[in-house]
This record gives C-alpha cells, structure tokens and sequence, in this order.
C-alpha cells in the first residue's frame, strides 16, 4: 500500500478538490465495489447498477468543491448514489407494466419446491429482499449487507435514527414473514441441520 | 419476559443495542422456549446467509471507462466551476504579478497627478483662472455676536425670543456648515481642475441668505409689553 492509498477520506477529498487524478482514482477505488453491491441489491440489475455507480462517480468529480466537510465523506457519496438509485427506481416503475420475472417465477414454480441446494437459499434471499418496500429496502440494506452503522445511514437518508430503527426492524420482519415458510420447509428437509445452507 | 416481547427484543439484540440487563433476561427466556429459539435461530440464519452472499465486484475497466466520461464530458457550467482549469486560467494565473504590478503604477500615477494639480500645474483650466474667486471663500469659526434689545419686551416674547435666539443658534450653525462644505467643495474642485464656475457669487450668496434668515427669526421688537425687564 503506497502512502497515498493510506490517506483519509478527507484528505483524499481535498486533493481530489485540486484535481488530483490519482487521489479520485484511489477513491474510486475504495468506494465503487460496496456501491455497486449496495445499488445491485436495490435495482437488482448489474448494468444499470454499474451505470449508477459511474453517474454517482461522475458526480462526485464534478461537484466536489461543493463538498462540505463537516459531514463524512462516505455519507455524501452514498446519499448521491441513493438518490441517483431512486430516481431509477421511480422511472422503472412508471414504465413497468409487468414483471417477466414474476412469470418466470410462476412458471418454474414446481421445480423450485426441491430444496437441498445451497444456493436456492440465497436465492431466496435475493428474492425476497426485492419484494420489501423501497424505504426499507435501503436502510435494510445499508445495515445488514453494507454494515454501516444506524447513524450513518440515518444522515444518508436524511432520516431519524429511530426512524431507520423502526424502518430496518420491520424490513427484517418483512423478509421474516417472506422466507420463513420455504426455510422452515428446508429446514425439516435437512433435518436440523444448517450446515448444508454453509452459513452456519 | 413474555414471547411477544422477546420477538421483538431479537433484532435489537443481535445489533447489539440492548442493555445487559435486557439482554440477560432475553436469554434467559429463550433458553426455556423452544419457539424462540427456533426464531432466533431463524434470524442467525438470515444475517449469516446475507453476510455469505456473494461481493458484487465492478469490472476491471470500470475506472478507465470512468476517466474517459469524464474527460469526454461537456464542460458544462458545474464541469466548469469544478476546478478543471483550462489552458487560459493557468495564462491568467501566471499574469498575475504583471496585473498587480500594473495596478499599481496606475494609481501611483493617479495620486501623483492629483497631487501635481494641486500644487499648481495646469494652469490653464476654469479653476485655476478663477483662484482668487474661489479662494475668497473662508472657513470661520461660528460666530454669536448679537445686541440685546433695548426696548422692553413682554415675558411671552420674551419665550419667543429666547426660542427665536435657539434657531438663530442653529442659523449660525448652519451657515457655518454650509460653509464648510462650500469650502471643501472647492477644495475638491481646485485638486481635480474646472466646474466651479458657479461658486463666483459664495460668500456674497450666503451672507445674503445669513442676513434674510436673521431678520426671519429676530425681528425688530416694536411692541413694548408690561415694561418689567425680561432679563
């Protein structure tokens, strides 16, 4: 690790305000892989996950001497990319009529009543948390994907802690409710054990 | 603690926001009930299968496509005030000295003339041919010389008097100050040259003004009152 890639946020932040390339490179570098993650569980597509983390990057670039240091810079970063993420979701949602994948669903149901496999697990999980409202969605995955803390993800969504409390205890019930059922059913198939999802 | 309350104690207790006390009891009651143990089980599972799930990772490109939008982006007027400085700003930046440095003689020069005219250079302007005018114009003290009325006054004029004496006050005060501003005036006038052709007639004008204001506020008292002395 070179002494630049050691620099804080902050100071990588004020050499990025002097055009720095390659402290915006080391940025883009820390940041663009839990972004992508965070905003590919919110849209659940990679592409346009990709294009978002790009426009959050771009944006940061342009108005990074708008920047005020008063704040952290990860909470800025996030809150642009949430944005630039929502606004997507509203415009997919005024142009979507049906969901293909919802046909799919239905049409393979059947087959999918075979657990056993690892992976159908995690399946279950993505789908899931796709189904959870928007506002609990992010703060859900801002938390228990992302792992940042209650009062960092309270200033990226410009919310109350008890607010993003309440919100991520019910997104939690939400996908409870969801995936109990089919874990339930997994679980009686293997017999107690856990070891077989590699989770436990 | 009952089921409902530990269910709902389960999340903030695995984000680790209960306090020892809480937590005691929670675990106390799970140890007894089977249904809660199955939901907190059903929670680790949760955490511990979202945790697994797999890290999305950008494409190695990712950054090269990134500077190249960048670069390729139009400067637009956010793009512009960003920081990104052209060719032109960096020529600017580097003239700077020169500009100061230009500034500088200017004013030098300014103050240099200024002082020049002053003293007696450029003769041939309206202010300097019509000096003995403009220099006729003096600045004196205020002055309160009045007599006292001989004649016998009653006491209600000589209220009036008296408030009549406070405005001459403030005639003579303001006389005085337009003086001043007359004479700083053409001060101002004799340092920059030319139009003050209008103040040939200044002292003449405000003694005029001075002696019609006086014969305003302290007339002549004619009507002799009850003859006691007001004073």
């Amino acid at each position: 690790m070179t002494s630049r890639e050691k620099l804080t946020d902050v100071e990588l932040m004020k050499r990025i305000q002097k055009q720095d390339m390659v402290a915006f490179n080391i940025f883009v570098d820390r940041y663009k892989n839990r972004l992508f993650t965070v905003i590919n569980r919110m849209l659940d597509s990679k592409e346009e996950a990709e294009e978002i983390v790009q426009e959050t990057f771009l944006r940061v670039h342009q108005h990074c001497h708008t920047f005020d240091f008063r704040f952290a810079v990860s909470t800025w970063v996030y809150t642009i990319a949430l944005n630039l993420a929502r606004n997507e979701l509203r415009r997919k949602k005024r142009i979507k009529f049906f969901d293909i994948e919802d046909f799919r669903e239905k049409l393979s149901a059947p087959e999918k009543k075979q657990l056993g496999d690892p992976t159908k697990v995690m399946g279950m999980l993505k789908k899931a948390l796709k189904k959870l409202p928007d506002k609990y969605k992010e703060a859900f995955i801002l938390r228990d994907i992302d792992q940042l803390s209650y009062e960092e993800i309270a200033q990226i969504l410009s919310v109350p802690l008890g607010t993003v409390k309440s919100r991520v205890n019910r997104a939690r019930n939400l996908l409870r409710d969801q995936i109990k059922p089919k874990m339930e059913e997994y679980y009686e198939l293997s017999k107690g054990s856990l070891l077989h999802f590699g989770v436990l | 603690m009952n089921c409902r309350k530990a269910r709902c104690y389960i999340s903030a207790y695995y984000d680790d926001e209960l306090s020892y006390s809480t937590k005691e009891e929670l675990l106390k009651h799970i140890e007894n009930c089977t249904n809660c143990q199955k939901e907190m089980l059903f929670h680790e599972q949760v955490r511990a299968g979202l945790k697994a799930l797999p890290r999305e990772e950008l494409a190695d490109d990712f950054n090269d496509r990134l500077f190249a939008r960048i670069y390729s982006a139009p400067r637009t007027e956010t793009t512009r005030i960003s920081n990104v400085p052209s060719v032109l700003t960096y020529r600017l930046r580097s003239l700077a000295p020169v500009f100061a440095a230009a500034g500088f003689i200017v004013i030098a020069a300014f103050l240099a003339f200024s002082q020049f005219a002053i003293i007696g250079g450029g003769s041939d302007n309206i202010a300097d041919r019509d000096r003995g005018t403009i220099n006729s114009v003096n600045y004196r003290p205020p002055e309160m010389n009045f007599t006292r009325p001989t004649q016998n006054i009653s006491a209600s004029e000589m209220a009036l008097n008296a408030e009549r004496l406070d405005s001459l006050q403030v005639a003579t005060f303001l006389k005085d100050q337009k003086r001043m501003i007359d004479w700083m005036r053409l001060n101002a006038a004799n340092s920059f040259g030319g139009f003050q052709d209008r103040t040939h007639n200044l002292d003449q004008t405000v003694e005029e003004k001075y002696n019609e204001s006086r014969k305003y506020i302290f007339p002549v008292v004619t009507n002799a009152g009850s003859g006691r002395n007001p004073y």
